[in-house]
């Protein structure tokens, strides 16, 4: 097991967790995000939405999620 | 070849040329830019008065929208008196008003890439200015879908884009520039075309976060049109909860559907290309 930080909150995690099933946890935590509507950041670098089922979260990443603005 | 600064340019300037970054070419080099500002709402009032005084000497806004009562609190040009009227046409009125070194120049048009195309056709200068990578493209835009439909019109004309919103205390800020910094990707690398849940309609907003997000993007199109540093290559996140800003390193996702094959044709060809049309 690893710990993984997602919006600074520490959570507990298999090895082998990728960053779309950490996200998949993080959408179901905050019902105000949706997972095809939000942009991801990993460690202050942003990780494209067609990587995260390959991304294998590491120890201690620091994982952020956070939602497009669009008004002017 | 530029123009030489006027007596009277370079005193009006002068606080601006003192800087070893911008000097007197920089001066005169922005006095020959040519800036299209997509959406003169909130951010497009703001940023406009910035660049044109600052020297831009060519300046477009489109939009087709008409002043309200509730816009006031934030989009500054505009008064009571103008109430219905055109966005652009009175923003043009003010501008020209107070900067008459810079051309203003108005579309009363959403954005569309027919639109955008048919303004280039219709400005010989403008038009140069785009095959030539000296027009650059600001997006004050209210809503995602325009967002991704300038991203991809610039992406496809290799154009650069600085792209400012704003909604609640959250704020973002970002240049694409596929031709000088193909690295960090574009707007659709980090957004899909969904509507987002939050915007300024439902959400409200104060006009100083506005205000702020709008001379960010205001000096990052300055900076990038000068040269100074190296090209941006993050999203800025704003948060005027706590007043504190954000930088994140964006990557291209080498999957995205509008900037994976940019790098290939030159500007000039596309551009003859899309003109074509």
């Amino acid at each position: 097991m690893m710990t993984v930080y997602l919006n600074n909150q520490p959570l507990l995690l298999p090895m082998d967790t990728s960053l779309q099933a950490l996200l998949q946890q993080g959408v179901q935590l905050n019902p105000t995000l949706e997972l095809n509507n939000v942009a991801a950041v990993v460690n202050q670098q942003l990780v494209p939405k067609s990587t995260w089922q390959h991304y294998q979260c590491q120890p201690n990443d620091q994982v952020e999620l956070f939602s497009p603005v669009a008004g002017g | 070849m530029q123009t030489p600064l006027t007596k009277t340019q370079f005193i009006q300037y002068y606080r601006q040329i003192l800087l070893p970054e911008v000097a007197e070419s920089g001066q005169q080099q922005l006095l020959n830019s040519h800036v299209l500002i997509v959406g003169v709402g909130g951010l497009g009032t703001h940023v406009a008065q910035q660049l044109v005084a600052a020297g831009i000497g060519h300046l477009y806004l489109m939009d087709d929208d008409t002043v309200e009562l509730s816009n006031l609190p934030r989009q500054v040009l505009f008064g009571p008196q103008d109430i219905g009227q055109h966005k652009v046409r009175i923003a043009q009125q003010q501008l020209q008003q107070h900067c008459p070194d810079s051309e203003v120049l108005t579309c009363l048009s959403r954005f569309t890439p027919e639109s955008a195309t048919l303004l280039l056709q219709q400005h010989n200068k403008l038009q140069q200015a785009a095959m030539h990578g000296q027009l650059f493209v600001l997006d004050c835009s209210d809503n995602m879908l325009t967002r991704h439909i300038v991203n991809q019109w610039c992406v496809s004309l290799q154009l650069p884009l600085i792209s400012a919103a704003i909604s609640s205390f959250a704020g973002q800020l970002l240049l694409v520039d596929v031709k000088n910094s193909g690295s960090a990707g574009c707007y659709r690398c980090i957004y899909t075309e969904q509507e987002p849940s939050q915007n300024c309609q439902s959400m409200g907003v104060l006009g100083p976060a506005v205000a702020v997000m709008a001379s960010q993007q205001a000096l990052l199109t300055l900076k990038h049109i000068l040269g100074i540093g190296v090209v941006d290559n993050h999203l800025h996140l704003f948060d005027g909860f706590n007043l504190s800003w954000r930088q994140i390193k964006r990557q291209r996702d080498l999957q995205c559907p509008v900037c994976q094959t940019s790098a290939a044709p030159t500007t000039q060809t596309i551009c003859q290309e899309e003109l074509s049309l």
